[in-house]
């Protein structure tokens, strides 16, 4: 993004920050005619100037009216500090135009009258009026107003003397007049310049916003058809699914028969063989069409969990007797570990024993000769008991790459791995997703080679928590150590390590936990893997800007109600707005500004929640240098 | 020997559930559909039903509730065969007047059992 106003070259902008009330830079549509009245009435007055001393050096005893001029001159160096002591712009800059007028009119006067060299300024005043006071009405009538009072002001003195006094013969000023028309040309036709630009940059910024609005509404589209084509395969498979059975079940059914009838006369041993292989290839698949079944209906949102009361004991035995042959078919030992008394629980048995069978079975499967231990424990929580259910195994462990991706539909760790262990890869998925639904979750830790731990975790009373649960395992999973302070997380994506420094500071001072990312490539897997109350993104980085990361964020159906704070070094609020950001922010951050915002997006309510028991500074930063 | 009257639609799942109980010592009737079952278990007088819950247009909740609406057919006691085990299911065949209800596909010793349990406590009434 260029720069829009070219006029002011970025060396002097310190210096016009420095002038700059916070509350003003706060009013973004304000900032850019209060920059340019800074610059005005930083360099307006050498300019002026010039003429004065060449009024003085024509007559070296002038009268009190050079020195009025003189003053008038002057006095527009004091604007830049009355502005940044008071803050009253447009108060000031009323004041500055009518200064202005009365310059021009006081100098006209009394150097030429009506054809004074200086009169053509008068043209500057409403170009720069408007310039200064942006789009309200109001100013404006009131510049008018004085332009007129002023003029009549100027036409009245002349009446009543008659003539207009003069202190230089009109000749004289010939040079400085032609100087002086010359001068307003230039700068009238500067600002003239100015104003194209601005109008050029806005249309373009128009198409600009046009454009995102046109990808925006392209994106939601096609997210829309995204989201009807997985309803649609969900409901194809839960139909098509259900269709299968039915002939599986007679395949199944009169293989049992056949069975049935071999053992009662006694028939030939491979013919039975045969069926019983018929008959266990039937069941395979039947398991796996009901577990198709299962995560299609999930994942239409169509499962319903049928929430019971249940001894936890008996359901723990009942799964270990189903478990323990599959254990001694590859030689492994099963333990289990459980609390005498595990009391009742209340949730869906079929689906719990469904989600907790998928993990021993997998456990069983990948093990050989080794160990397989089922640890069921209660545990206490505010809020109510939650169930701990973890399968641990001596087996062949998964990589940390494959981890990652453990949890997906039809995905084994290895290719290979189906072929020498069989399965599809869809027990893990529909555990999680099962654990999901009833407001738990499942993690896994695992070593190759050494074996693996999966955990279920899910509150003891699902009728009532279902909801609170989810929210609390979301928090969890993101943030194990301290989920409390989570929602205080600020995600910080900047390449400049001193701007990653201040703003830890700003943030931490103020209670927030500040997470720092000084590589934009990281920063949408940290979003994902956080959560972050708010994230704030530099836009001028290298690899990735900011405008990607932010199109990005918003295009993550998790992400997109995350709100973005937009921080750049040229005023794009448009830009960020258009494309999804909160608010935009101009670097330098100015720490009020800056607080506000978050205030705004992280009510105080949430703040005061993490910081109770400790102060709020002492919320650790985490660091994430990707 | 007792008699059984099966409400199944599904040919092959009628063929396979008559053809395992009769070779357990059942005599067997069969119906394809709710109104037929009704009818069936008047002018059969059948010792048990079981009773498919995913009929045609009358599904088994609606036959079950009219056949105990029957004094003549009442005393009949009706397992329920639904799809799923869920809770509801058992809920709702409680409610229209099953004696039991077991899940397809059938576990045959499982089915078996219950058969027997309620054909006991129907000749104990």
């Amino acid at each position: 993004m260029r720069p829009r106003l070219r006029l002011s070259p970025s060396t002097i902008y310190p210096l016009l920050d420095w002038f700059m009330p916070p509350a003003l830079k706060a009013e973004r549509e304000m900032e850019q005619p209060a920059r340019m009245f800074l610059i005005s009435h930083i360099f307006g007055p050498f300019l002026g100037h010039t003429i004065t001393v060449y009024l003085y050096v024509l007559d070296p005893h002038p009268g009190y009216q050079l020195w009025v001029l003189a003053l008038s001159i002057t006095a527009f160096w004091a604007f830049p500090f009355a502005l940044k002591r008071t803050g009253a712009y447009t108060a000031l800059a009323l004041l500055s135009v009518q200064n202005l007028i009365f310059a021009v009119l006081w100098g006209a006067y009394h150097y030429g009258g009506v054809s004074s060299p200086f009169l053509p300024w008068l043209l500057v005043v409403p170009l720069l009026a408007f310039f200064y006071l942006g789009p309200a009405v109001r100013p404006r009538l009131i510049v008018l107003g004085m332009i007129v009072t002023n003029v009549t002001l100027f036409y009245v003195s002349y009446a009543l003397g008659h003539s207009f006094p003069e202190h230089v013969p009109l000749t004289a000023l010939t040079g400085i007049g032609i100087m002086s028309t010359l001068c307003a040309a230039v700068y009238v036709s500067m600002m003239a310049l100015s104003y194209a630009n601005i109008v050029a940059n806005q249309s373009e910024l128009e198409h600009e916003v046009q454009n995102h609005r046109t990808t925006a509404i392209k994106l939601r589209e096609a997210k829309e058809e995204a989201e009807a084509a997985n309803r649609a395969k969900s409901e194809f498979l839960a139909k098509m699914s259900h269709e299968l059975r039915t002939p599986l079940n007679a395949v199944i059914g009169y293989s049992d028969m056949l069975l049935e009838d071999l053992e009662i006369e006694g028939g030939e041993e491979q013919q039975a063989e045969d069926l019983r292989k018929i008959n266990g290839a039937g069941k395979h698949l039947l398991s796996l069409i009901t577990d198709v079944l299962d995560l299609s209906k999930i994942e239409a949102g169509k499962m319903e969990l049928f929430n019971e009361r249940f001894a936890f004991g008996s359901l723990v035995d009942d799964m270990v007797a189903m478990c323990r042959p599959l254990c001694a078919r590859n030689g492994n030992e099963l333990i289990v570990e459980r609390d005498r008394d595990l009391g009742t629980a209340e949730g869906d048995v079929t689906k719990l024993r469904q989600a907790v069978l998928n993990l021993l079975s997998n456990a069983a499967k990948f093990t050989r000769n080794g160990r397989v231990t089922l640890t069921v424990a209660r545990e206490p929580r505010a809020g109510g008991d939650w169930i701990r259910i973890a399968v641990r195994d001596t087996g062949i462990g998964i990589s940390r790459d494959n981890l990652r991706k453990l949890f997906q539909n039809f995905n084994q760790a290895e290719a290979s791995t189906s072929t020498k262990y069989g399965g599809t890869g869809l027990g893990l998925s529909l555990t999680q997703k099962l654990s999901r639904l009833m407001g738990g979750d499942v993690t896994v830790e695992s070593e190759l080679g050494r074996g693996s731990c999966f955990t279920i975790r899910l509150p003891a009373s699902l009728a009532d928590t279902v909801q609170q649960g989810a929210e609390v395992d979301r928090a969890a999973e993101s943030m194990p150590a301290d989920s409390a302070s989570r929602q205080n997380t600020i995600l910080v994506v900047d390449d400049d390590p001193a701007v990653l420094d201040l703003m830890q500071r700003m943030l931490t001072k103020e209670g927030f936990r500040p997470m720092l990312a000084d590589d934009p490539r990281a920063a949408l897997g940290l979003a994902q893997s956080a959560k972050p109350s708010v994230i704030i993104l530099d836009v001028l980085m290298p690899g990735m800007n900011g405008w990607e990361i932010l199109r990005a964020l918003k295009a993550d159906r998790e992400l997109d109600g995350c709100p973005v704070v937009m921080l750049t070094i040229v005023d794009d609020r448009r830009t960020a707005l258009a494309l999804g950001a909160v608010e935009h922010l101009v670097k330098p951050v100015d720490r009020d500004v800056l607080m506000r915002v978050l205030d705004r997006l992280c009510p105080r309510g949430k703040n005061d929640q993490s910081a109770t028991g400790e102060n709020r500074g002492s919320a650790k930063p985490m660091i994430a240098n990707a | 020997m007792p008699k059984i009257l099966l409400v199944e639609d599904n040919e092959m799942n009628r063929d396979m559930l008559g053809r395992r109980l009769q070779r357990h010592g059942y005599a067997m009737c069969f119906a394809a559909d709710g109104p037929t079952g009704i009818a069936m278990a008047g002018a059969e007088k059948p010792d048990l039903i079981l009773m498919d819950i995913a009929l045609g247009e009358m599904d088994g909740w609606e036959a079950t509730r009219r056949i105990k609406a029957d004094p003549a057919t009442s005393r009949i006691p009706v397992i329920a065969l639904t799809a799923h085990a869920l809770a509801s299911d058992r809920d709702k065949s409680v409610e229209v007047g099953c004696a039991d209800f077991d899940t397809k596909p059938v576990d045959m010793p499982r089915l078996l059992g219950k058969i027997t349990a309620c054909l006991a406590n129907g000749q104990g009434r």
